[in-house]
């Protein structure tokens, strides 16, 4: 406070102001500081009252996704004191469900993207530079689902960012590469013969259908949520026109049990003879269909997936081979470079195979084969569980004739013996190949999930709804047809024959301004059997 | 075209006390959005990420920095430098604490309480201190050049007692309209300091204006009756520029209410936040 003035001290101004009679202090700022005290402890106060609630919200960064909204108020659901939160926190829950911890590794994002068949899982992290730099940097999953960000915050949805940082592609406007199978002209392996010319005429000309993507339709049926399609199946679309009753094999030499390798085909009779697991189904068969006569065998009709045909078929490519290992636990022949690190379908097709000729002895009678069965069946319920954990089952090489113990062709057997067999597979499947490949004595097995992206999602229903027809993004089938015939077996009208545009189509609407052009629009870190792609294709046709 | 440096110091010198603060001030700026123009390219905006730490490591320092200034002030009142370099420091670094924070953010509006109260008091304390280096630099020019009185703020309310004392003397021996017109608007003018608006807007007019009554009446006054009324007219007018010291002065004295207890609120939550980012 300023002290009186005392008079007598002069004056100053206009109007002769005292001026002061002592030295004038500004006043003491201690409500300044004691301002800011109260503030402080004001703060104090908040935040200690919201934690002796229980309410940790205000020292949180934002609220938790709807999904994690439970744990909202346990902050130790996810963090540990004085460390990161880490994977072990998000798989304590994630993992119990959907596909497990595996599925959240680099080395299943390697799987996803590789296009190569895996031959063994666990070395298909270090096949590429990029994959064995990877390994041991595990990055926990806060790094790219951000938490924290708001009830509606969608977890799924990694900025590009987290993806540029690896694929130095810049945006999906500019440096995105074209897609694999476009720009490298790549073809499908379906496995089966399919000239599209043939089949659409015959399609439109017995539904009587006017518009061509009507008939496309008939096999190329969308599944259930419309995102891709189902799975081929001959029942559904073969049906109708192939393998009618008149369906035969060419007549056939005999086999002898006894000498098998002999080349020929068993009988009925000597397979009903043979009794034993896997062929039970020659007590049911009607004796008529495989018909003997000097010497020779001619099965009619054929079926699809024969059982006759299949045995035999069989048998000669255990002639061939020698041991056949896993293979001969398999109807259709597994050539590795067309299955995309599918081992797991393949060991559970085996394990289904093995389950159905134990259940062909269960009616033998004896307690030493009983035991023998129910140790069977806890080996296969074991192999199962492992299968289903995906320890080290990526490997397909087994399912391949002539890479297990005894490599090639059986020993002893002479080149011209080994033709001999080849051409009565041939014969014996000569039915079956009007559709099928057939090769190393074995139907190949047919890529029947219509899919033709491995590194990328795409959803059909999205598309069609704002598109419209199918044929203003795949043009290339119409172009066959409607161009000249080249006869039956023109290479460019196939089933392998790619009908997919270019990126540029899709870049007319996907678009930092348009529709979104995020990585994750197309692409995933984690192959999940949800929203499936590559390795998991095979997993699912399976397994779901 | 180019720029001379000389140009370029003496274009910031308008602005600023010391432009090559002012210019190392907007280099800085401009090399953070620089940076975070960059970030935006390779990686989301996000403060978990190294990115996003960096700029709340950089704000926490500078914040300490431009903090300092109160303990410089209190703990080392010679040595370590010149107290402007100091003021330079706390008023170019508060800002860029501000700019980082925002950048640490994301230039988005926190989602939780602490950080709310975080980003709401770092903006409020970074415009409170643009706000009063504003007034520091408007007030005392505009008090300068506009009054002729000069007058510590603590001693308004006894000088303009003082002048009222005198006013209600040279009343008592004034003629009849001049004792009217005191009574009527004069004494209620004179009877304390007075906070006007208008005195933000402009000073002299503000003046003027209230004087034009006595000015009127000096008109209309015989002349042996306007003696008195001059030397009112300069009580007056003494008084009048009191008040504009008095509504002048008073937001250099309080706007550090409004700078400096949030200040001290924000660097205890600073501390809170590291915390808890430590421990979370």
């Amino acid at each position: 406070m300023a002290k009186k003035a005392r008079p007598g001290k002069g004056s100053f101004g206009g109007a002769r102001l005292p001026v002061a009679g002592a030295y004038v202090t500004r006043s003491p700022r201690r409500w300044l500081l004691g301002a800011g005290f109260a503030g402080c402890l004001g703060a104090l106060a908040w935040l200690g009252a919201s934690f002796a609630l229980g309410d940790r919200t205000p020292v949180s960064p934002g609220p938790l996704s709807s999904s994690h909204a439970n744990f909202e108020a346990n902050c130790g659901a996810c963090h540990g004191g004085f460390e990161a939160p880490a994977a072990a926190g998000c798989l304590a829950c994630h993992g119990r469900v959907g596909e497990g911890p595996e599925e959240y590794r680099y080395a299943a994002h390697y799987a996803y993207r590789r296009p190569a068949p895996v031959a063994a899982g666990a070395e298909a992290p270090t096949a590429t530079p990029a994959a064995a730099r990877a390994v041991g940097r595990e990055l926990p999953c806060a790094s790219c689902h951000a938490e924290h960000g708001g009830r509606r915050a969608a977890l799924t949805r990694v900025p590009d960012a987290r993806c540029t940082g690896c694929h130095a592609f810049g945006s999906f406007g500019g440096g995105h590469p074209e897609v694999e199978v476009i720009r490298d002209g790549l073809r499908d392996d379906p496995n089966l013969r399919f000239p599209h010319r043939i089949h659409v005429a015959e399609v439109t000309k017995r539904l009587g259908l006017g518009n061509p993507e009507r008939s496309c339709l008939q096999c190329h049926e969308p599944d259930d949520r419309g995102r891709g399609f189902r799975p081929l199946d001959f029942d559904r679309h073969c049906d109708a026109c192939h393998l009618t009753a008149t369906s035969a094999t060419p007549r056939l030499p005999a086999g002898d049990p006894a000498d098998p390798a002999r080349p020929g085909v068993l009988t009925l009779s000597a397979l009903q003879r043979e009794w034993g697991p896997g062929v039970r189904w020659a007590l049911f068969t009607n004796p008529d269909e495989v018909r003997e006569a000097g010497g020779t065998v001619a099965k009619r009709p054929v079926y699809h997936e024969d059982p006759w045909i299949l045995e035999n078929l069989r048998r000669i490519r255990a002639t061939l081979y020698g041991d056949l290992g896993l293979a001969a636990l398999l109807s259709t022949g597994v050539d590795e470079g067309t299955v995309l690190a599918g081992g797991d379908a393949l060991y559970r097709e085996a394990i289904a195979t093995l389950r159905e000729r134990a259940a062909e002895l269960r009616s033998l009678p004896g307690p030493e084969v009983q035991e023998e069965l129910r140790r069977l069946e806890e080996l296969l319920a074991v192999a199962e569980e492992r299968v289903e954990r995906g320890e080290g089952t990526a490997s397909t090489a087994p399912f391949v004739p002539g890479s297990g113990r005894q490599p090639g062709y059986a020993p002893g057997l002479s080149e011209e013996r080994v033709m001999e067999l080849k051409r009565l597979a041939l014969d014996l499947t000569e039915p079956c190949r009007q559709c099928h490949v057939v090769s190393d004595a074995a139907i190949q097995r047919v890529q029947k999930d219509q899919r033709t992206l491995i590194r990328a999602e795409f959803d059909h229903r999205a598309h069609i709804v704002q598109l419209p027809s199918c044929l203003g993004c795949h043009g290339a089938i119409p172009k066959i047809l409607a161009g000249e015939p080249k006869g039956e077996d023109d290479p460019t009208d196939a089933a392998e024959t790619h009908n997919l545009p270019a990126i540029a189509v899709c870049r007319e609407c996907h678009t930092p301004a348009g529709a979104s052009s995020a990585c994750v629009t197309c692409h995933q870190f984690h192959p999940g059997r949800s929203r499936h792609a590559g390795l998991v294709v095979y997993r699912s046709a399976a397994g779901d | 075209m180019r720029i001379s440096k000389a140009t370029l110091a003496a274009g910031a010198g308008r602005w600023a006390q010391r432009p090559e603060w002012l210019l190392g001030f907007l280099a800085a700026a401009a090399l953070l959005l620089l940076v975070y123009a960059l970030n935006l390219t390779v990686a989301e905006p996000r403060a978990a990420s190294p990115w996003g730490l960096t700029y709340g490591t950089l704000a926490t320092l500078l914040l300490a920095g431009a903090g300092s200034l109160a303990a410089r002030r209190r703990t080392f009142r010679s040595g370590l430098g010149r107290t402007q370099t100091w003021v330079q420091l706390h008023v170019y670094g508060g800002t860029l604490f501000a700019l980082l924070v925002l950048m640490h953010a994301g230039f988005e509006w926190p989602r939780s309480g602490l950080n709310r109260w975080l980003m709401g008091l770092s903006l409020w304390v970074a415009a409170s201190g643009l706000a009063g280096v504003a007034v520091r630099k408007w007030l005392p020019r505009v008090l300068a050049s506009a009054l002729t009185t000069e007058v510590l703020y603590e001693r308004i309310p006894e000088l303009a007692a003082v002048l009222r004392r005198r006013a209600e003397e040279l009343v008592a021996a004034a003629p009849g309209p001049v004792r009217d017109l005191y009574r009527r608007s004069l004494a209620p003018l004179l009877a304390a300091p007075r906070f006007r608006w208008i005195y933000f807007a402009d000073v002299t007019g503000g003046i003027a204006n209230r004087l034009r009554e006595l000015d009127y009446l000096a008109g209309r006054l015989p002349a042996e009756g306007r003696g008195v009324l001059d030397e009112l007219r300069s009580v007056v007018r003494t008084k009048l520029e009191l008040d504009a010291h008095y509504t002048l002065q008073r937001p250099l004295r309080w706007w550090l209410y409004a700078h400096v207890p949030p200040s001290l609120v924000l660097l205890l939550l600073v501390a809170v936040h590291l915390l808890a980012v430590w421990y979370f």
